[in-house]
Parts: structure tokens; sequence; C-alpha cells
């Protein structure tokens, strides 16, 4: 028998289209004029009340501290994207794989997801010390202080996502004879991408955060030294173009993330 | 082709034998009697289409037959074995109401899967080549389209060529077309009636378009509801092939008015 055809309905491939250049310049122009907004009014709310340079630094300062002091702050960079970078892929990976086992152990995630919720709620400033006390001053209390604010959001959000197949695809799989390990790398692992790469967002951002409290408690490098220290010595320029560090060294983490979820989740989640 | 021997070889024989079966679930409000007795008799090769009000357990009955339930009293053979055989050997071939196609694989990725996964069994078995079967339901040039990319009844296209990709004995549709418009369904049945006399299998068809029912079958099973059970059968004596001006004719409208009156009763 011939194939049969209808011409509405044949036809090569199509992709949804590509937006013009310019509506991302047209985005490009009010980002960076909320920006400059922004620090217009810093500028001027110091200028109008007389605020002291100690308390707050006018913008023009922190851009010298930026230049001025670039070499301090790119040498204390380093160690904290190590914290953080390492932290998260650690706390991260322990995550799927936690999240990998719930999925599979009704028992086991009976158990122990209370006990990792419960864990949860203790904040990371209290938990800190005692790590530091357990692990002492080197690069291990960070990792783990990075590690654990990763750790949670991508757990609660994987177990999710692995368990959003929903029922017609798992009946699909039984008619299909497939086994648990079939199931899990060809269905329960894509669903659960979307969900993966929301919370990886959050972790990657988060583990900055939990590397620079790590450095506050005990540490003589890194941005959260440079951040205590600076406070010390009243260089609030100093301080403040830290922070720019940080939070740059956060949106670079989330960039690669990201990145990577638009080279991987190619499709679109339903 | 294989149609030819598959009949000469199971000539007469029972493809589904569903003898006083009871299903029941377990609900918050209680037990809830899905199907009651039941028994369905199919032969090899018929296109037996299932029709009721909804509630009446027809989707639970395509169920039954595809080893997705099992009855608390009663018995399913498919090919005089259990069910769970003839779904381990591929004899089975499942249509979903949505298409449940999986969104990160192309069409030709999701025809595939069925061989992909099943242990050894499927790779010993004969299976039917994914781009032909999607040149036949009609996507030659699209195989490489992701399922956002195709509409609705292309979907459903995609998923009855993954549904035969095994070459299964018996095919099983859960109201396959019954999310899509007048139009694309009309044409999608005519399509299917052209696949079924190339594929030869037996195919159990549920709708509750009583004008597909008429269309699409050899024999129509009128079921009634509270609890789910057959209420009556009906045989359509109209030789296929069968063209869509076919619903005009007073055959096809006498067939049909008599469904609708079993349904009315059921």
């Amino acid at each position: 028998m011939k194939p049969m055809r209808t011409p509405s309905e044949s036809g090569p491939p199509r992709r949804a289209p590509r937006k013009p250049w310019h509506t991302y310049l047209r985005t490009a122009f009010w980002v960076i004029l909320g920006f400059v907004v922004t620090i217009a009014a810093w500028q001027a709310i110091i200028t109008i009340r007389d605020v002291p340079n100690y308390v707050v630094p006018p913008p023009g300062d922190v851009w010298e501290s930026l230049n001025d002091d670039f070499d301090t702050l790119w040498r204390n960079t380093k160690p904290t994207a190590i914290e953080s970078i390492g932290g998260f892929l650690i706390g991260s990976g322990g995550a799927i794989v936690l999240a990998i086992v719930f999925v599979h152990s009704r028992i086991l995630r009976r158990m122990f997801l209370p006990v990792v919720i419960v864990i949860r709620t203790i904040p990371v400033v209290a938990i800190a010390p005692v790590l530091v006390l357990m692990l002492g001053n080197g690069l291990a209390p960070k990792l783990v202080i990075a590690a654990l604010i990763s750790f949670f959001p991508t757990l609660v959000n994987m177990v999710e996502g692995l368990e959003s197949v929903n029922s017609q695809s798992l009946e699909l799989f039984r008619v299909l004879s497939a086994n648990r390990w079939e199931i899990f790398w060809k269905l329960r692992i894509y669903k659960s991408l979307p969900f993966l790469f929301a919370s990886l967002k959050i972790a990657s951002t988060a583990s900055v955060i939990g590397a620079v409290v790590a450095e506050w408690i005990g540490s003589d490098k890194g941005l959260g030294a440079l951040i205590i220290l600076s406070t010390f010595n009243f260089r609030t320029s100093l301080l403040y173009a830290t922070m720019v560090f940080a939070s740059m060294l956060a949106l670079v983490l989330f960039a690669a993330v990201a990145l990577l979820e638009r080279l991987v989740v190619r499709w679109q989640p339903e | 082709m294989r149609s030819g021997e598959l009949k000469d070889k199971q000539d007469a024989r029972t493809a589904i034998a569903v003898a006083n079966a009871t299903v029941r679930f377990s609900t918050d409000q209680g037990e809830i009697t899905a199907l009651h007795d039941v028994s369905v008799d199919i032969e090899v090769g018929q296109f037996v289409t299932v029709i009721g009000p909804s509630g009446c357990g027809k989707s639970t009955l395509l169920r039954l037959i595809a080893d997705l339930l099992e009855p608390v009293s009663g018995s399913v053979a498919v090919f005089d074995a259990p069910p769970s055989q003839a779904r381990r050997a591929r004899q089975l071939g499942f249509v979903f109401q949505d298409a449940a196609l999986l969104p990160w694989r192309t069409a030709i990725k999701n025809v595939e899967l069925p061989l992909e996964v099943g242990g050894r069994v499927s790779r010993d078995r004969p299976y039917r080549d994914p781009a032909e079967l999607l040149d036949l339901v009609g996507l030659a040039g699209r195989h490489q389209a992701y399922p956002q990319e195709l509409s609705g009844g292309m979907r459903q296209r995609v998923s009855i060529a993954r549904a035969l990709v095994t070459q299964p004995q018996v095919l099983l549709m859960d109201e396959p077309f019954g999310a899509l418009d007048a139009i694309t369904r009309n044409r999608l049945n005519v399509e299917l009636l052209n696949i079924w006399a190339e594929v030869g299998t037996t195919i159990v068809f549920v709708t509750h378009s009583i004008d597909e029912a008429v269309f699409l079958g050899q024999r129509v099973i009128v079921m009634s509801t509270n609890p789910g059970s057959v209420h009556t059968e009906i045989d359509v004596p109209i030789d296929y092939p069968r063209a869509p001006d076919l619903r005009e004719e007073p055959g096809f409208v006498a067939i049909a008015a008599q469904v609708r009156k079993a349904l009315e009763t059921a």
C-alpha cells in the first residue's frame, strides 16, 4: 500500500523562530538604564543627606577601589570561587544521588526525608562555627558549608522532578515491559531535568553565600575574609568592591548553569 | 504481507477472551466496581469498537487486556495465554488518549522507543522499520520533528506508529482521536482502516462517538454503567474499504440508530 500523505502536514521540520537582534539590544538598553539610575540615586542620596564616606562610599570611590585593589580582590576571589564551585558540585551531586535513592526506596525516604528537612531548618550561620570547630580553618569546612547550602534545594526539586512522571507515561513503559532501570534512564531522568536546573540555578548563587559565610568565621583569605578585614579597618570602598566581586562570582556561576541548561534541555517541557 | 501469513496461521482463533471478569478499585470513598462480570471474545484480525457512557469501564476493559490491571475474579486470555505473557512477547500495542509522546525525542526516536526497552525479547523479535511506519501513518518528511512542533493529529499518528513498531498482534486504542477536531478525526478514521488493512492486527478501539464506533468496527460492544458491564453487541455487516460518505447511507444510519438506542437503555 502507498503511504498516505496530506500536504498540510508534510514539509521540513519547523523550529521556533529566532528573535531579531534588535530586541536583545532594546532589552540591554533598559537593563543598563536601570543600573545607571540606581547608581545615580545612590550618589544623590549621599550628597543630599551628607553621608560620611566611611559609612557609605560614593560610587566613584568604589570604582577607584575596584581598579586600585584589583590584585587583592582577584587574589581573594580565587579561594572563594574554588570553595563555591567545589561545594556546589559536591552538594548538588550528593543531592542528586540521594534523590535517586529516595525515589526508589519508599522506606529510606520515609525515614530520612524528615531528618533532612530538620537539618535544613538550622541556619547556615549556626552550623558554620560548629563545622569550623570540627574541621579546622582549611578548605574542608568551606566546602562542606557551600555543599550544605546547595544540597537542600537540589534534593527537594530533584525528588519532585523524578516523580513528575504522569500515569500515562508509566503505563506506556509498562506495556513495553520496561524495567525500573529503563524507566529511570528513558523517562524519569528527562522529566527531572527542568526541575534540576531550576534548583541548580538557586544552588549556584547560594553556594557563594555559603563560602563567604564560612570565610567570615575562620579564614585569612577569600572574599569573606576580605569583607571582615575591610570592615574592621573602615575601608568601606574596599568592602563595597568586595561585594561587587562576590556578586560577579555568583552571576558567573548562575550564567554557567543557565548556559548548560540551554545546551541540555533542548525540548519544550510540557 | 505479514497479515496474510498471520491469518492463515491463526484463522478463526480467538485473539482475546475475557470471561466473567470483575475489576474493583479501592478509593477514598470505598470500593468501586469498575467492571462486573464482563465476558468478551474477539477473533484474530477483528476490528472491534467499544462504546458506552463515561464511567462504564471501557478504558478499564482495555487495561485489563493490556495487563495494566488484574481482575479480582474471572479470567483474561490473549492468544490462550495470560496477558502478561502477551505483553512480554510484544504482542500488545497500546495507543493512549493523549499521544503520550516523550517531548525530548523526535518523532522517529519516539517510534523507536519500544525497540530500546523491554529486555532481550524485543531485540530477538522481528520489528518494522520505524521510518517506514512513519511514512505509513502519513508523516513522511516530519521524522525529525519534536512532538511540540506537531499538531494533535500528527502526534496521534506518531503514537500509532510507535504502537505498531513491535508488530503487535493486538492493538488496543483508548479514545485515540477523542481530543481531535471532527475533520482530523474523520480523516484519521479512514487512514486507520487503511493501516489495519495493511498490518492486519486485531484492534480493540474505545470511543464515545457512535459515528466512529460504527464507521470503524465490524462489531460494536455497547457497555453500560454502574457497574460497568457489557450491554449488547451489535454487528456492522458493511464491507471494507469504507469511504467517508458511507455515513450518509441508509445501512450505516440504521446501525448507528441501533447503537444510539442501545446507549439510551444502557
